[in-house]
């Protein structure tokens, strides 16, 4: 029953609870849901005031959806929007299958519309959520062309943990670390051994963000909607406590000339693949270089990428490589894509930012950093 | 059993109440029986009956999947390819 509920703005003494409900989308420890989400809420560089729309019964919290702050830059010369980025849907158990993740969204939609939010942005919705996404008018923007890289050990020990969770004595075993390679626990071992002769290249645990945001700066970009990377963004885009990451950096006589920062999940106790978060360079010998020492030695038992928007030449690059689509079936089904929804009633034909089409895949420049998937 | 009786006989399992005088128009969505598990059932339902991956990115499910009548025609056309 939902009639009791009502549907609250998020304020500081809901903390606990929220970490709580959050428990079962981000791993068993509420401390590390709190850290999780003060992180992304409360130290947003953008947010005034975590957006986050609870429905509460009574003193209880029985559900959530969180939409945090990010700017955007599009068009030539660039103009600066603010796009809430929808997050973290948790519903209690006992509570699903009422309309209740409906209601709170129709409840953000309507704040956000009033607080002057033209558009939302989904970027990491797995598959459920992008169907209960689709029936409230969500629409599919980009789809990301996950492809990945992947040894023969690691889908051997895959076929071993997918064969283990349908037996029914050993499914427990299935979440077993002992299932797991190092590589596997901890994928940055041997990059971090490499780390000192890579290739003239730097390995670091640490982003050097004034750096990288000037590289990106002085790139520029054609105008395609791209999340803005200013040194703040990255300082706090990085301190994410659910990833951990690595920076290799290529200097040349001038500075900085190209960036990659991989990312693995810590949070949680699951094991995550490896993903290339961010790729950033001024000539594609730079970026190849960059690519190339990662896989040379790297040694990662799984390494993903977002493809769809990548330029043609190193989207083939990347197939040459070795990467194939990471689970053709999702792909099939549409899945994963970036998804984005007007405020207020209007035509999807007329969803457009500084007049590029946002249903329009060509109108893009999507990186895993964008979104929480790294 | 029709494969009408089988689809209204999975949308009951999901949790949609088609009892009493609920016809095959019932609005799913309106009445709020559909959640997004329950469409992610019946994207692996469709699936299991045409034999082929449905995207549902690339229709509006709130029109194509709108009813029990509305989902029948989806499967029907799906079908006949």
């Amino acid at each position: 029953m939902t009639g009791d509920v009502e549907i609250v703005r998020y304020r500081a003494e809901h903390k606990q609870e929220v970490a709580r409900l959050q428990t079962a989308l981000w791993g068993p420890d509420p401390a590390a849901n709190a850290r999780y989400l003060e992180w992304k809420y409360e130290q947003n560089p953008w947010a005034a005031r975590p957006r986050i729309y609870l429905a509460v019964r009574g003193d209880e919290v029985i559900g959530m959806r969180g939409f945090f702050e990010s700017r955007w830059e599009v068009g030539a010369p660039a103009r600066c929007v603010s796009i809430p980025l929808a997050d973290d849907l948790a519903i209690r158990a006992s509570e699903r299958n009422t309309g209740l993740a409906t209601r709170i969204m129709r409840s953000g939609l309507s704040d956000l519309a009033e607080s002057g939010c033209e558009y939302v942005l989904s970027l990491s919705a797995g598959m459920v959520t992008t169907l209960g996404s689709l029936a409230l008018g969500w629409k599919s923007a980009v789809r990301y062309d996950l492809l990945a890289r992947r040894d023969a050990a690691h889908c051997r020990r895959a076929r071993i943990r997918e064969l283990a969770l349908r037996l029914p004595l050993l499914w427990r075993a299935a979440g077993s670390p002992r299932l797991l390679s190092r590589s596997e626990r901890e994928p940055f071992h041997r990059l971090d051994a490499a780390a000192p002769g890579l290739r003239g290249l730097r390995v670091e645990k640490q982003p050097r963000c004034a750096e990288m945001a000037q590289l990106v700066a002085e790139i520029g970009h054609g105008g395609r909607l791209r999340h803005v990377r200013s040194a703040e963004y990255l300082a706090w885009r990085f301190a994410n406590p659910m990833y951990e990451y690595r920076f290799l950096y290529a200097y040349g006589p001038e500075g900085l000339d190209g960036y990659l920062v991989l990312s693995s999940r810590v949070m949680g106790g699951v094991a995550s693949r490896t993903c290339i978060c961010d790729l950033e360079g001024r000539s594609a010998s730079v970026r190849a270089d960059l690519l190339e020492a990662v896989l040379e030695a790297g040694d990662l038992s799984e390494l993903a990428v977002w493809a769809s928007t990548l330029p043609p030449a190193e989207r083939a690059a990347l197939t040459l490589c070795g990467f194939a689509p990471a689970d053709p079936r999702a792909a099939a089904r549409g899945h994963p894509a970036a998804l984005v929804r007007a405020t207020r009633d209007r035509a999807p034909s007329e969803w457009r930012l500084c007049e590029q089409p946002l249903l329009d895949p060509a109108s893009w420049d999507l990186r895993m950093l964008y979104s929480m998937a790294a | 059993m029709s494969l009408r009786d089988e689809l209204r006989g999975f949308l009951v399992e999901q949790g949609v109440d088609l009892s009493g005088d609920a016809d095959d128009a019932l609005d799913l969505f309106e009445c709020g029986g559909l959640d997004s598990l329950a469409l992610f059932n019946l994207v692996l339902w469709i699936e299991e009956r045409t034999g082929e991956p449905v995207d549902p990115t690339q229709f509006d499910l709130t029109r194509e999947w709108a009813s029990v009548r509305d989902i029948l025609a989806f499967v029907g056309a799906r079908e006949r390819g």
